[in-house]
């Protein structure tokens, strides 16, 4: 019987003896810590299942002959949502496996999805910075001290999207400044989008927030356009230097397959700054 | 609205209980696990404004996820599939007599069931959570235990 009383009891004991996964499997990335060696080892070895049945790995960080000191333990990062099997699987489909982002001379990880890759912006491109022509600080020049930008597009589509300064819409823009003395806060006001003073590209609002990227605070801004386009952006202070991950989604531009705000979202917060 | 920090926090919390409760509607581990994790997500994206019930919330935005049906996760891990098949869970289910009884509902019954009497949710949080009137629910909810009724005579 399942007396009306007691219903919720009956529940509780029952269902409560259900097998949970392992909780490496479900419990949000941290900074590693001691206990992330036998979790950073249970990954890795499945890892290297994966990969030997795979046999598919890449090293986009363009950093692939970095000695490999550790093994970075991929986060949380959005496969696509369909696949057409490639010739020779048997019909199966393969699944890429997230890629290790290493930027040694800067000091950050990142892990981006297997689909994706680093791209080059053309010569003479510079990044977005609104008050490009102000006078002081200058922005370009010696102050930008790294960029990379990456991206899911195929190189055949990616031609012709970027403009003068900014990589296209749906695609990840890492950029390490001199950060000239300034905060974090201090850098998405001024130099960001959200310096309403002079952002002209029609900007019709600006939100920022303050949060913890695997235990570094950070400071994003998104700005929305009239056109319904986004810029996000995150800073994060490291040193004398700023590091920069911006992004910008957009209705108009067609994303490439499987790729949403959530999966630029989840390779910003895969950010680890060592 | 609640942080980032908090969302997290929540979710490792309330992770075992809603991944429970979606086992019982969703009857597959792979799908619960993705499904939540999606849940997660969207949270992290659109952090819930309230921070009451976020249980709730978590468990109603999976079972959203885990309608459009499994492999079309947008956070799956594909290397961290459930340790579990979805044929040992059946098989776990049905051997509980709250299996059994959920097993004879449609899905939609199962999560109200689920809700209401695992998580503890009330009619009106229900039906703020689903998107739909109280009255909706206890029509839902009153059919559910109805068939769970004629379920248990039948089996006795």
């Amino acid at each position: 019987m399942l007396p009306e009383l007691s219903i919720e009891r009956v529940f509780q004991r029952e269902l409560d003896g259900l097998p949970v996964p392992d909780q490496e499997l479900w419990v949000p990335a941290r900074r590693s810590r001691p206990l992330g060696i036998v979790v950073v080892a249970v990954v890795g070895a499945a890892l290297l299942l994966v990969l030997a049945a795979a046999g598919l790995v890449r090293d986009a960080s363009g950093a692939a002959t970095q000695p490999r000191g550790a093994i970075t333990t991929p986060t949380s990062l959005p496969s696509r949502p369909t696949c057409t099997p490639p010739a020779g699987a048997n019909g199966r489909c393969i699944s890429l496996v997230p890629n290790a982002v290493r930027n040694p001379a800067f000091g950050y990880n990142l892990t981006i999805p297997g689909e994706w890759r680093e791209t080059q912006m053309p010569p003479g491109t510079q990044p977005f910075v609104p008050d490009r022509q102000g006078t002081s600080p200058s922005l370009t020049g010696p102050f930008l001290l790294d960029r990379h930008v990456f991206t899911a597009r195929p190189a055949q589509d990616w031609v012709g999207l970027t403009t003068v300064n900014m990589a296209p819409a749906w695609d990840i823009d890492v950029q390490v400044w001199d950060r000239q003395g300034r905060s974090a806060q201090e850098w998405s006001l001024t130099f960001g989008p959200c310096d309403h003073t002079r952002v002209t590209f029609g900007s019709v609002g600006c939100v920022e927030t303050t949060e913890t990227i695997r235990g570094v605070t950070a400071v994003a801004t998104t700005v929305s356009t009239i056109s319904g386009s986004e810029m996000t952006s995150y800073y994060l202070e490291r040193g004398e230097q700023m590091l920069i991950l911006r992004y910008w989604t957009d209705p108009n531009v067609a994303p490439p397959p499987g790729v949403t705000t959530i999966t630029l979202e989840g390779i910003v917060h895969s950010i680890g700054l060592v | 609205m609640i942080s980032k920090d908090r969302w997290a926090e929540v979710y490792r919390l309330e992770f075992p209980r809603v991944y429970r409760a979606l086992l019982a509607v969703l009857r597959d581990p792979d799908r619960a696990l993705d499904a939540l994790q999606d849940a997660f997500a969207s949270g992290l994206r659109k952090p819930p404004a309230e921070d009451d019930d976020l249980a709730g919330w978590l468990f109603v935005v999976a079972v959203r996820s885990g309608r459009r049906g499994f492999g079309r996760s947008l956070l799956r891990l594909d290397h961290a599939r459930s340790h579990v098949s979805k044929d040992e869970i059946e098989a776990s289910l049905d051997r509980m007599e709250v299996g059994r009884l959920l097993a004879g509902l449609t899905e939609r019954q199962r999560a109200m069931v689920v809700a209401q009497f695992y998580l503890g949710l009330d009619h009106r949080e229900i039906a703020r959570h689903f998107g739909v009137k109280t009255g909706t629910v206890s029509a839902t909810l009153a059919q559910a235990k109805a068939r769970m009724r004629a379920e248990v005579r039948n089996a006795s």
